[in-house]
């Protein structure tokens, strides 16, 4: 490559950069939107979070990984997410699994009903005992899906599992040897200070609805999820979407193909 | 990084929104002409420096290097850019006439820079022309690509740097540099002669 073209490049993306307009009154007019969009939005993240680190030990339940905190090693599981740690290629999400969890992952670009792969997250869960000591971590690669949807496919080792996966499976179905197991758990979100009904305490003494404080709002989700094991990896798909489960069932086909 | 803006991104990591407004004031300008020149218009382009700071700010506790505030600001950037991007594919085309209208309202020959040596006034109106196609040309690439180049030729970013902002690997960052200029030099062989000529009739006019 030539100077005088790398040179010519290097020109022309400048002047044309800075050809391009960005007044004072526009600089105040955003700084003042960001200040008034930024409380509003650290409200919302604190909600967030919570509801996602209910999400996150639905998902761990699902995976078998959560259930030693009740034989009383492990009391807690640690981990964090930011947009920095998101990776917007298959290619090299998958290579970064590979480097991390020392397997290929199987990661489809497209799932049926127009979800497309948005974003990829190799993330490291962190175990603590009773003591707050690091008891182990491992590493769990998630797939987020863009569409209506909002489809994550979660992965991780089976040798990372801690217990076997319970057999409370509302729909199991075989494929290519492989076993699909899929569940529906009802979730009720509510805000701190919000009493339920009874008829939803005694749903959550039957199991059959989990209640999680914290919310802004009160809202009821649906997590959905198929899990399976394919050769050395756990996989599990899932969504708080209006997805069919025969639906999620034809996606993790879809991935065990890919 | 200077001590002083040093000093100042520490204070806004520990959440001084004073300090959080000088560093928008001296970065934002030219945040605000990144994410146009990846989006190619206003409207996104305000959301996204909106929501860079933003996210600046409500994450600050993640930067753990403050020396690195500039690289990694230009990661929120670039992600808040391509997911914006993401959404709106489909719905409606990027168009990127502003960006092109406001290069060709520009004058000529006091854009030319220093690496050129001596130019008479026939070459400076063939390196404006050369611009301008190149400029075009640029905005043509895929939003993957035109990121790369602009990280590379405007952030002055190494490769690692890119694919650090990118959260792609670096062999990747390479290799679409090196299909952008590929691109880049086809799009000029083909308007070329059109160039070309263009410039034989101002000779002999």
């Amino acid at each position: 490559m030539n100077k005088k073209w790398e040179s010519q490049i290097k020109q022309s993306i400048k002047k044309d950069i800075e050809s391009i307009e960005f007044s004072q009154l526009d600089q105040n007019r955003i700084l003042t939107q960001i200040h008034d969009n930024k409380e509003m939005r650290r409200q919302n993240m604190r909600a967030g979070k919570k509801k996602f680190a209910v999400i996150f030990a639905a998902v761990l339940v699902a995976m078998g990984t959560i259930t030693a905190i009740g034989a009383g090693k492990v009391t807690s599981l640690i981990s964090s997410v930011g947009v920095e740690d998101e990776i917007y290629s298959v290619a090299e999400f998958k290579a970064e699994a590979k480097k991390q969890m020392g397997a290929d992952i199987k990661v489809p670009e497209t799932l049926m009903g127009g979800n497309t792969f948005e974003h990829g997250t190799v993330i490291s869960v962190v175990a603590m005992d009773e003591q707050g000591n690091k008891v182990g971590s491992y590493p769990n690669a998630s797939a987020h899906y863009e569409g209506s949807d909002g489809i994550v496919l979660g992965v991780m080792r089976a040798a990372d599992r801690t217990s076997e996966n319970e057999s409370s499976d509302q729909v199991q179905q075989d494929y290519q040897g492989i076993t699909l197991r899929g569940k529906e758990d009802a979730y009720l979100f509510l805000p701190p200070d919000a009493q339920p009904s009874e008829a939803d305490l005694q749903l959550q003494e039957e199991g059959k609805l989990m209640i999680s404080y914290g919310s802004d709002t009160e809202q009821r989700e649906v997590f959905k999820h198929v899990g399976w094991t394919d050769g050395e990896l756990d996989y599990l798909l899932y969504t708080f979407g209006d997805v069919e489960m025969t639906e999620l069932m034809e996606m993790a086909k879809e991935v065990i193909g890919s | 990084m200077d001590k002083e803006r040093k000093a100042l991104v520490e204070n806004m990591i520990a959440g001084d929104e004073a300090a959080f407004d000088v560093l928008y004031r001296f970065y934002s300008k030219k945040l605000y002409r990144m994410a146009y020149f990846i989006t190619g218009n206003q409207s996104d382009s305000e959301d996204i420096l909106q929501e860079t700071f933003i996210k600046c700010f409500l994450h600050r506790s993640k930067l753990r290097q403050p020396e690195r505030f500039e690289s990694w600001i230009c990661q929120i950037l670039v992600r808040t850019a391509w997911r914006m991007e993401k959404k709106k594919k489909g719905k409606a085309e990027i168009s990127f006439d502003g960006l092109l209208e406001s290069g060709e309202n520009t004058g000529a020959a006091e854009r030319i820079q220093e690496d050129t040596e001596n130019p008479g006034p026939m070459d400076l109106v063939l390196q404006e022309e050369t611009f301008r196609e190149l400029g075009k040309a640029v905005n043509h690439l895929d939003i993957r690509y035109r990121t790369v180049v602009l990280l590379y030729y405007y952030n002055d970013m190494n490769t690692k740097e890119i694919a650090r902002v990118c959260g792609i690997l670096e062999g990747t960052v390479k290799s679409r540099l090196y299909r952008a200029r590929e691109q880049l030099k086809e799009q000029l062989k083909h308007d070329g002669a059109e160039t070309t000529l263009k410039g034989g009739r101002l000779c002999n006019e």
